[in-house]
Formats: C-alpha cells, structure tokens, sequence
C-alpha cells in the first residue's frame, strides 16, 4: 500500500484547498442569480456555446473516463482511439446536427419530457422513473471511485472519502443548480488538463518520445498490434489487442452503444438545452467535439506510458491494476506543487461525473415527476427549492449505491452494463420516433418496456450464471444490441395494431417538422456554423483514425 | 438603469473566465516559484524536467489570457451577445434580459 501513497505536502493540500473553496464559492454567486426554476434547473437557457461545450465534454470527463481509458491504453494501446474518434465523435456530431432541433426547437427540459410529447404520460414516467434510478447508480460509482482513489493516495477511509465528496457536490449543486454544475464543470475541464498534460509531456519525455515509446511498447506484452487503431480486426483474422472485429467497433461501439450514450443520456443533453439559442445548443455537443478529437493524446497515451515505465503494472501485484496507471505516474514523477494540481484534477473529474448525474437527476425527479404528476400547480419557488432537496437527497442515496459499487470489481463494466440497460432502449425509440411520424405512442411504451426488460434479463442471466458471455462487455453489447431489435420489432407490431397521433400534434418532434427558432435568424458569422464545425470534427477524427491506422 | 447597473455587476462577479482566470494565475504564480527553488533530486524525478516551473509558465499564460478576455470584452455589457473575438460582436443590445425561454 505505502509504495503509492503520496508524498504530499502543504503546497499541495493549500492547491486543493483552494480549489474546494473555488468551487463553493461559484455555488454561492450562483444562488444569489438564481430567480425562477428555469434559472435553477436549465441556467435559464443563456449559456454561451463555448462554456455549454466544454461543460458537455466534462461531464462526460469523469472517474471511469480518466482512470478508465489510461487503463485501456494500457491494456490495449493505440487501439482504444475507437472509443474517442469511432465511438463518440460520430455520435456527438449526429446529437448536434440531426436531433439538437428537435429536443431544443421543441423547448422540453429534458429526454424523458420529449417522450411525453411525442408519445404519452406512461412512456414518460417510465423513462423518467428509471433515469432518476440510472443516474444515481452512475453517481454512486463515480463517487466510489473517487473515495478509492482518495485511500490509495492519501489514506483517507473509504467512507470519508465519499462522504467528503458527496458534501462538497451536495453544496454547490443545491445551491446554484445547474448554472454552478455547469460552470464549475468548465472550470474542472481545465484543471483536468492541467493535471495530464503535464504527467504526459514528463512521461514522455522519460521513455525517449513517441518513437522511444513505440519501440519499448514493441518490446511490451501488447507488442507490435498495441499502436493501430484498426489493424488485425478483419474477421477471422482478429489479433488486435482489443479483441474485436472491425463490425463490432463500428456497429456496436460506433452506432448502438455510442449513440445511444450521446444522444439520449440527459446528464448530456441538460448541457446543450441550457444554450442560449439553436445555435448554441447545436454547437453545444460539437464544440464538446474538438476536445474530445485530441483527449486521447492526454489520457491513452498516459496508459501507455505507464506501460513501459512502471515495471509490473496490470500484474497480481498490490496496487498495480491498470485502473492505477494515472495515480502510479503522478507518484512516479511529480514533484510537490505539481502533485497536488494533478490531486486536484483527479478530484475535479469524479466531482464533475457526480455532479453531472445529480443535476440531470434533480431536473427530471422535478420537472418529470414531481411537478407534473405529484404536487401540481405550485408557485415557481416551491420547485426551486424541491429541487434543492431533491439534490441533496439524490446524493444521499448515491452515497448508499457508491456501496453496492463497491461490490464490483470492474466499475467501467458495471457502467456499460447500466447503459445498455437504460440507453440502449431509449436510444432505439428515439431514433424511431423520430423518423417514424407512425409510430404510435402505445408502441412508444411498450418497445420501451420492452427493450429494458430485455437488457435487464439478459444481465441478471448472465450474473446468475445461467446465460454465459465472452467476458462483462460482450455482455453489454449483447444486451444493448437485443435491446435495440427488440425495441424495433416490439414498436413496429404495436404501430401496426393502434392509432397514430395526428400529424398536428406532432410538430418540432419529428423529422421534417422541426421547429425553425426564430432567434437563429439573428446574424451568425459563418465560423458559427454548426455544419462546417460539424464536419470539420468529423474529418479531423477521420484523418486522426488514419494516421494510427 | 438602477436594475441594469446591479444585474450587470452581478453578471460580472460571476463571470466564468474571471474565475478560471484567477485561479489558474494563482496556481500559476505559485508553481514557477516552486519551480525555481525545486531541488537537483526533485527535477531529477521527473525525467529531468522542471515540471513546476513549465506547467506554472503555461498555467499562468493560460490565467492571463483568460484575465485578458474577460476584462477586455466585460460580461455585464454582452450577455446576450457573448462569442469571443468577432469586432462589433457585443453591442450591448439587451444587456440585462437573458432571452426570454418563451414557450409554455
């Protein structure tokens, strides 16, 4: 345990001090903004693109993301690329360019509150109920892994360190809501930055540069295979270290789960709704894009340092699981000072995957739930302030399922586990709904029913031993992809057996009906074109992907 | 004018980029101190690399250019119209109202 604790110093705890009061502090100058429940639960939708999008992009930077994908790069090398320029890029610029019109030119204030437009009340408590549950099962396990993370360090106990978390996220979310979530999101973009771009440029440095790095990942247990992205996944012929054929990155990373992920989990789609305009919120998920097109270099390559430099990772010693490879090379090579930034942004990624869950959770457990079908017709106030209770015990309950992540041994298989439960069934009615004028809100229900109780079967047969996969993320594709046909098959029989809802009814929800905002007419400067972004991030992951070929 | 004047320096105390800017010139300052009084051993542990010093170079660049922005181009005038860069962007039209969310 000793060989990775820390050897941190006050420099390093007054970095971190500062940031904790940094950040409580813009949930204070939130507050006194705060004047109606839009404010509190969509920052009133007049947030700038640029701080939208890199919000967008650090919600999704949390504990799983950073520790995750340098543990895939260690583990699998250049080849988890595909998860930044196959596995997301593509489905962000399709959330921006195709479905941003519809969830913001229909004015909703969130994913479930367009299914009861465009479907019915049932599909959107469904929905509604099992996001709030969704969404704090991921904050559980953000939570958790930071209080991991926080003993393996710093010695701290676990449940200090989740409580710890849990009260500073609790603070400044309830107090400024999503305006603070979002703000304090941008804020933690950067120290994130801060924290890899120098254990990059040092670790580099140390293996003799990128060349030095090839050679001695050549000489390593992933070899020659370890630096492409795609060769060796010809069908047949698979010895990519990731073990997938080139269809299953593309179809099942690339389009189900990714899609799925992107378009249809609020936590990420709250960011874009809080724009000012169409505009913004178009560019909201592409802005998110540039960074993501180049965070590979900052958190792969990391994992793939730490490969070569740190002799025994990823073997059955203690403390040397690939999860540790970022912690393990903050160790190796920081100094005080630096130490305690890279402290920092490791708790500024788990404090931003929490918050992002817990804001998307108090916005639909409000405006989904609470609001339309428990307490109706309450002043403006009331809801603010439910929504500050219903922050604080989200968070609560989050703490209690940071326990039951604990149980688990691979949280990043946890997670894609929950995702192809919960998004990838959402995703296939979406997607069909939204191109389908036909479809009927019936078929809306139970395809989603249905979908889940897939996804979810095919889990618990798996964990109880009764059906039997390759490994847990075969699992998650299997389920999401059944979930995705089931949802099909189910909604296209049930359309077929009942009424569709005028076309009148569904104007701005489907495609070919959008609605055209008026406030886009305003002038924007070509450079503010959501399609010439789009496609330049496209390109720009195309060229990326054949350069590592 | 009076609610103008109050939302406008509200707007400006919370302004992100002089948040991020403050911050990241703090931490700036502090780690190119560090840097130049780190030990022969500690630059030796980073491969050689006074880690202190370039990050704190580069974090207090960054802080500055976000101090730069932020009081060149004040929020309180350009809430609606708030892109970076663009000459004539924010001509303070609407200053004070966020746009109305209409619907509903």
């Amino acid at each position: 345990m000793n060989e990775v604790r820390l050897d941190t110093d006050f420099v390093d705890y007054a970095i971190i001090a500062t940031y904790f009061l940094v950040v409580l502090g813009v949930g204070f100058a939130a507050k006194r903004y705060i004047k109606s429940s839009l404010d509190y639960f969509l920052s009133g939708r007049s947030l700038p693109a640029w701080i939208t999008g890199l919000a967008f992009i650090s919600a999704n930077l949390g504990a799983t993301e950073v520790l995750g994908m340098a543990a895939n790069g260690a583990q699998y090398g250049v080849a988890t690329v595909n998860y930044y320029w196959i596995g997301a890029i593509p489905a962000m610029v399709f959330l921006g360019l195709v479905m941003m019109p519809f969830y913001y030119g229909s004015k909703v204030r969130s994913v479930p509150e367009y299914l009861l437009l465009r479907f019915n009340k049932p599909s959107h408590v469904f929905n509604s109920v099992t996001f709030a549950v969704a969404t704090i099962l991921i904050a559980g396990v953000n939570l958790f892994a930071l209080a991991l993370v926080l003993e393996l360090l710093l010695g701290w106990p676990l449940i200090v360190g989740i409580i710890v978390a849990a009260v500073v996220v609790a603070a400044y979310i309830s107090l400024g809501g999503l305006s603070s979530a979002i703000y304090n999101e941008v804020l933690q973009f950067f120290v994130i930055l801060a924290a890899l771009i120098p254990i990059t440029v040092v670790g580099l440095v140390d293996v003799g540069g990128w060349g030095g790095l090839q050679d001695r990942i050549k000489e390593s247990t992933i070899g020659e295979a370890g630096l492409h992205a795609l060769q060796g996944t010809n069908p047949g012929d698979v010895t990519n270290p990731i073990g997938a054929t080139w269809i299953g990155i593309v179809f099942g990373l690339g389009f189900v789960l990714a899609f799925g992920y992107w378009t249809t989990n609020f936590a990420e789609v709250q960011r874009a709704l809080s724009a000012k305009d169409l505009s913004a919120a178009e560019r909201t998920p592409l802005i998110g894009a540039v960074p993501k097109l180049f965070l590979p270099f900052v958190m792969i390559l990391p994992g793939m340092i730490a490969l070569v430099a740190i002799p025994g990772l990823g073997s059955d010693q203690p403390n040397m699981e690939y999860n540790n490879a970022i912690p393990l090379l903050m160790n190796e090579y920081l100094p005080n000072g630096m130490l305690g930034v890279a402290l920092t942004g490791l708790m500024a990624s788990f404090m931003a995957g929490v918050a992002a869950n817990v804001s998307a959770f108090n916005t639909v457990v409000t405006t989904d739930l609470v609001e339309p079908y428990l307490k109706r017709g309450k002043a403006d106030e009331w809801y603010v302030s439910f929504g500050r209770y219903a922050t604080i015990a989200g968070i609560a309950v989050s703490v209690l399922t940071a326990l039951i992540a604990s149980t688990y041994d691979n949280l990043m298989n946890y997670l894609q586990a929950l995702f192809s439960i919960f998004n990838a069934p959402l995703f296939a009615t979406f997607i069909i709904g939204m191109f389908w004028k036909r479809m009927t809100p019936a078929a809306g229900f139970w395809g989603l029913i249905a979908g889940t109780a897939t996804a979810a079967g095919l889990f618990i047969g798996y964990k109880a031993g009764a059906l039997s996969f390759g490994s847990d993320l075969d699992e998650s594709m299997w389920g999401a992809g059944s979930a995705f046909v089931v949802v099909a098959i189910v909604s296209v029989v049930v359309t077929l057996m009942t009424t569709p809802k005028p076309v009148s009814e569904l104007q701005g929800l489907v495609y070919g009906m959008a609605n055209i905002d008026e406030s886009v007419a305003v002038s924007h400067r070509w450079w503010e074109s959501p399609k010439l972004l789009g496609f330049s991030v496209l390109a720009g992951a195309a060229i990326l992907t054949i350069l590592f070929w | 004018m009076a609610e103008d004047t109050r939302v406008e320096r509200a707007a400006n105390l919370f302004d992100l980029r002089r948040i991020i800017g403050g911050v990241f010139t703090a931490w700036g300052l502090l780690l190119v101190v560090l840097g130049l009084f780190d030990s022969e051993e500690e630059i030796e542990r980073a491969a050689g690399v006074n880690i202190n010093l370039f990050a704190g170079l580069g974090m207090l660049a960054l802080g500055l250019l976000f101090l730069l922005w932020a009081f060149t181009r004040p929020l309180g005038r350009e809430l609606a119209e708030d892109e970076p860069g663009g000459p004539g962007g924010g001509d303070g039209q609407g200053a004070a109202g966020k746009p109305d969310p209409g619907g509903e």
